[in-house]
């Protein structure tokens, strides 16, 4: 993985008027982050949190009230910039009257991709996503799945050095919410680099080297995504069986508690005492059957530093 | 990197056929070849001698209006519906320019309008051969004219269209094509010694500002010539079609400065 930033997001903001009175809505109030080259990087946060008007900035759909976003070190309306990267829309549209092979040829002339390679590289993109079988139906014959699929496809026509998703796993059946989790683990092993959004945890944990987490506009955490999980670690769970009757008095100096199952003990610990008891267990001879570290969900961290922001902020 | 004709002519074949899906370009047109055809009947209600201007009234009239029509509808709903069917998403962070997505659109309904008038003065140009009307270079004249008109009231459509909803743009660029045609009546007005401007001397300043901003679209219509046999010469024709440039590269550049500044939310 290369230390190359590629996206750079700095003080950036977004207010809107809305209504008739133009009242102010804050929808991002200044987020600071950046992604490097070759990585996953997850982008947080709650609906409404501000997500897709992020994302739509870095896009140049939406341009900032202040701050700045920085792709491959150029403002992101330009065409060099744009060139190198693929978008995914928030539950996409695309012209439903057209075949995908259509639409992606379309995209591949925008592009500016010579004929011969545009063919090629659309067989290649439908196989890769799975939809060379319905290349002949009109994309209004196309189910939700196929059109969030489709979507990643017209994303990677001008096969771009960085993929920006934006929710790229809502409204997927659990096969196509794995499909789409090999693609973008695919594209990483491809050597590009992949800003997806999504408000389901699970899947954030899951594929992102790194993430930002933001609430109301507001960063929260910008990151390892180890790190904050790690953050989330609450206690330690041994479980070992044989333990000789002599050492209890000394495991409970250390353990928080400790409950017996038939000939097993379930030994539950901080982090910071957990080698102090797996020491005591080995030397006593006992057998010590597994130490787990357990955590909070992601989702419990979420929550937790959705409440208090100040605490956890990092960059 | 710059301007493109490529990336424009790709938005264009695409806004092509988006159009001829268009119930409204379909209806249209196939109204305006009927009513060209059922001029052939309508001359038959007429005496002899006038059959024929019967039948070039009419097919003249046809081919502009339902151009009129098709020029705002289409022009009005292309961007609304980009943006309506969340097509502009996927669209515009593509490696294109703003202005090029603009121009391409425009040249995109252009090329659906000269196939109209290709069409209906093709169906118009037999109808005369079967009423044994010769067929002479200022029908052609009359309906490069008609195109000329429609260039500048689609490039109205489409700046209204980038700003606006398609029941104002519609109603907008409405206004202007008949305000347009009415704009050497206008100028009548203002020099006349008698009149509305005379009785009402407030709104002189309208009139002028009518008469000296909004596009003389009455340059485009031939039809008295056409009927009264009058030679109109091509440097005629060109001077029209120079004066519709114009005009156009005004609208198109203004539509697409305020496209440029959109937040596509």
């Amino acid at each position: 993985m290369s230390d190359q930033t590629i996206l750079t997001v700095a003080g950036l903001k977004k207010t809107f008027k809305v209504g008739f009175q133009r009242k102010v809505v804050n929808a991002v109030q200044g987020l600071d982050f950046s992604v490097n080259a070759g990585e996953i990087y997850g982008f947080l946060g709650p609906n409404g949190a501000g997500k897709t008007t992020t994302i739509k900035m870095v896009m140049d759909l939406i341009r900032p009230s202040a701050g700045s976003v920085k792709v491959f070190g150029d403002s992101p309306g330009t065409l060099a910039s744009r060139r190198r990267i693929g978008y995914l829309p928030e539950h996409p549209y695309f012209y439903d009257y057209l075949k995908p092979t259509e639409l992606l040829e379309f995209f591949g002339r925008l592009h500016g991709i010579k004929k011969i390679t545009r063919r090629k590289r659309i067989h290649e993109l439908l196989e890769q996503v799975g939809l060379t079988h319905a290349k002949d139906r009109t994309l209004r014959r196309y189910s939700k799945g196929m059109l969030q699929r489709f979507g990643l496809a017209q994303a990677l026509i001008g096969d771009p050095d960085l993929v920006i998703l934006d929710e790229p796993l809502s409204g997927l059946d659990p096969i196509g919410r794995k499909e789409m989790k090999d693609i973008v683990s695919g594209l990483k092993a491809e050597g590009k680099t992949v800003f997806f959004s999504s408000h389901i945890l699970a899947d954030i944990e899951l594929l992102c080297d790194k993430i930002a987490m933001i609430d109301e506009g507001r960063l929260l955490y910008a990151g390892p995504t180890r790190d904050f999980v790690v953050k989330g670690q609450l206690e330690v769970e041994i479980i070992a069986s044989n333990v000789p009757e002599g050492i209890f008095t000394a495991l409970e100096a250390h353990a928080d508690s400790i409950n017996s199952f038939g000939s097993r003990q379930k030994i539950l610990c901080n982090r910071d005492s957990a080698q102090q008891l797996v020491k005591l267990l080995v030397e006593s001879s006992a057998m010590v059957e597994s130490v787990v570290p357990r955590s909070e969900t992601l989702e419990e961290v979420f929550v937790r530093t959705a409440q208090h922001p100040q605490a956890e902020v990092s960059k | 990197m710059s301007f493109s004709i490529n990336r424009v002519m790709a938005i264009a074949t695409n806004t092509f056929k988006e159009s001829i899906r268009n119930r409204v370009f379909i209806g249209l047109m196939f109204g305006a070849l009927v009513m060209i055809f059922a001029s052939l009947i309508m001359s038959e209600m007429v005496v002899f001698d006038q059959r024929k201007r019967v039948i070039q009234d009419f097919g003249l009239f046809f081919i502009s209006f339902a151009g009129v029509l098709i020029a705002i509808t289409i022009g009005v709903l292309l961007v609304y519906n980009e943006l309506k069917r969340k097509t502009i998403y996927s669209l515009l962070p593509k490696p294109i320019h703003r202005y090029e997505f603009i121009v391409g659109r425009y040249v995109g309904i252009f090329i659906i309008l000269f196939v109209m008038a290709l069409i209906l003065s093709g169906a118009w140009f037999v109808v005369m051969l079967l009423r044994g009307v010769p067929l002479q270079p200022i029908f052609i004249k009359a309906v490069i004219l008609i195109l000329g008109e429609l260039a500048i009231v689609s490039a109205v459509a489409i700046l209204f269209s980038s700003f606006s909803s398609p029941v104002l743009s519609g109603i907008f660029t409405f206004g202007i094509y008949v305000l347009g045609r009415q704009v050497q009546f206008i100028e009548e007005l203002l020099h006349a010694q008698k009149g509305l401007f005379v009785s009402l001397p407030s709104l002189k300043p309208i009139g002028q500002a009518v008469a000296s901003v909004f596009p003389d679209l009455s340059l485009f219509d031939i039809t008295m010539e056409v009927l009264l046999e009058v030679h109109v010469g091509w440097g005629y024709v060109f001077g029209a079609l120079a004066y519709a440039l114009a005009y156009v590269v005004v609208f198109i550049i203004a539509a697409a400065v305020i496209f440029q500044r959109r937040d596509f939310v």
